[in-house]
């Protein structure tokens, strides 16, 4: 089946504005978006640009507003869009460098924020790793799937009229950390999402959980989150 | 980094849960005191019966206090997440606190002041 | 291509609409109510508001108060009791019962209004 592929095309030093380049791909059965790009910087554009490396849903690199909906390129099969034409446009939100890959310093710069690592003064044991009980392991795991694609992020409407806001992915981290039974960093990160460009600028409108490529729920860790800030400052 | 004005939100945050609480009960009451118990006509003498016992100004101001704070804090979110330039904001902040205070002591005004012909009131 | 629209974003945005809206009502509201310093005054007031015209103006206060509520209830189980999951049906949920409350509540508004 003959499918229109709508794709953003922007090139700094052209000094040209964005616009969309229609590349009409012939699509089978299975074919991924990230596919249907590949077909058309090998055979029809070579100046394409965009992020891609593991081809299946582990790395994070192609997250792409495909038909207005942020979705892993390589995820997200082109017949099963039902659609005759597909708009191909980089993450909403994150400023774009060329063509379909975006800035994502901010992205990074606000996981720094909230250090996204294990914080645990204790020396740990020489003899073996710091151990975590399947358990408590659990309690955690879905926040663990993140794989940092930035979907989540660039679709939150708060993080788009606020570029400072933390955002769902980093709070998320944030969580995946605080709840992890061998982390003791809580107080250092809870000035990072105390803040007005943390925890409260979420309004809960769902954005993040519903595009998340892993089926993981930001939103529910950012209310459990608050909940907690409020019990231990009231 | 642009800091903004105010405190982070936490507290704006949960007293918009609990006064949307209050705010919920207190309106049902609202309505169905002034629109379908007495077959919804709003007269004077209705309202200056209600309002002559301390117990009616009490909740009244409660009421009015409540509903301004959560009214008035949800206009501060909305200048908060898209108002970023700094003189705007305070401008706009300054409004909003000042309309809220003077709507704040009019209805105040109005609640306490009142006094039914035939006497009552405080 | 605009960002898509789910019941989330829709939620939110009539939320804020709806909330404005109320908190510039409830000025009018205590600038209106605060015409009971005089009796003649406020009587002369509530006729006045008795026509046709705000009675439909009320039938929207009615609709943006019942909805902010009902959001609220949401945004409320979302917060405090794990909804994020299901928010979306829990907000159909709640529009389907602000439907029938807005209906019976609308119907013997207007009838006394002297509209229906």
């Amino acid at each position: 089946m003959k499918i229109t592929f709508k794709v953003y095309r922007f090139d700094p030093q052209s000094g040209k504005a964005p616009y969309l380049q229609d590349f009409p791909v012939e699509v089978t059965p299975g074919m991924t978006i990230l596919d249907a790009l590949g077909e058309i910087k090998a055979h029809q554009d070579g100046t394409l640009v965009y992020r891609r490396s593991c081809r299946s849903g582990i790395c994070g690199s192609c997250a792409m507003k495909i038909n207005g909906f942020n979705r892993l390129a390589c995820e997200t099969q082109a017949l099963l869009l039902k659609q005759s034409v597909i708009h191909v446009e980089p993450l909403p939100g994150l400023k774009p460098i060329k063509d379909l890959a975006v800035d994502m310093e901010i992205f990074y710069e606000a996981l720094a924020r909230v250090k996204h690592w294990l914080i645990n003064p204790d020396p740990p044991p020489t003899d073996k790793e710091r151990y975590q009980s399947p358990e408590d392991f659990k309690k955690i795991e879905v926040s663990t799937s993140c794989i940092l694609c930035a979907s989540c992020t660039a679709s939150c409407p708060s993080f788009w009229a606020d570029k400072n806001y933390l955002g769902p992915a980093a709070i998320l981290k944030a969580y995946r950390y605080s709840f992890d039974t061998r982390d003791k960093g809580f107080a250092d990160r809870v000035g990072a999402l105390d803040n007005k460009h943390g925890l409260w600028r979420c309004h809960t409108i769902m954005n993040c959980t519903d595009c998340c490529p892993k089926h993981i729920n930001p939103t529910e860790s950012i209310c459990h989150l608050r909940r907690m800030t409020v019990e231990n400052k009231y | 980094m642009d800091r903004g004005i105010g405190s982070g939100g936490a507290f704006a945050w949960f007293f918009q849960r609990i006064s949307g609480v209050f705010l919920l009960i207190a309106l049902l009451a609202h309505f169905w005191v002034l629109h379908y118990s007495n077959n919804g006509d709003v007269t004077f003498n209705l309202v200056a019966q209600r309002l002559s016992t301390p117990l009616w100004k009490t909740i009244d101001l409660t009421f009015l206090v409540m509903a301004i704070i959560h009214g008035f804090y949800g206009f501060l979110m909305v200048i908060r997440d898209y108002v970023h330039n700094h003189n705007l904001r305070l401008v706009l902040v300054s409004l909003v606190w000042t309309v809220g205070i003077i709507v704040g002591v009019l209805g105040t005004l109005t609640i306490i002041a009142f006094k039914a012909p035939g006497g009552g009131g405080l | 291509m605009r960002y898509k629209w789910r019941t989330g974003q829709w939620a939110f945005v009539l939320h804020r609409v709806s909330g404005l809206a109320l908190s510039v009502y409830l000025v009018m509201h205590l600038y209106v109510v605060s015409s009971l310093y005089q009796p003649e005054n406020f009587n002369k007031v509530m006729a006045f508001l008795n026509q046709p015209l705000f009675k439909l103006l009320e039938i929207g206060l009615l609709g943006a108060v019942i909805y902010h509520s009902l959001n609220g209830i949401r945004v409320g189980l979302i917060d405090f009791a794990n909804g994020t999951a299901k928010h979306a049906l829990i907000f159909w949920v709640l529009m389907a019962i602000g439907a029938v409350i807005f209906i019976a509540g609308a119907i013997p508004f207007l009838h006394h209004g002297g509209v229906l």
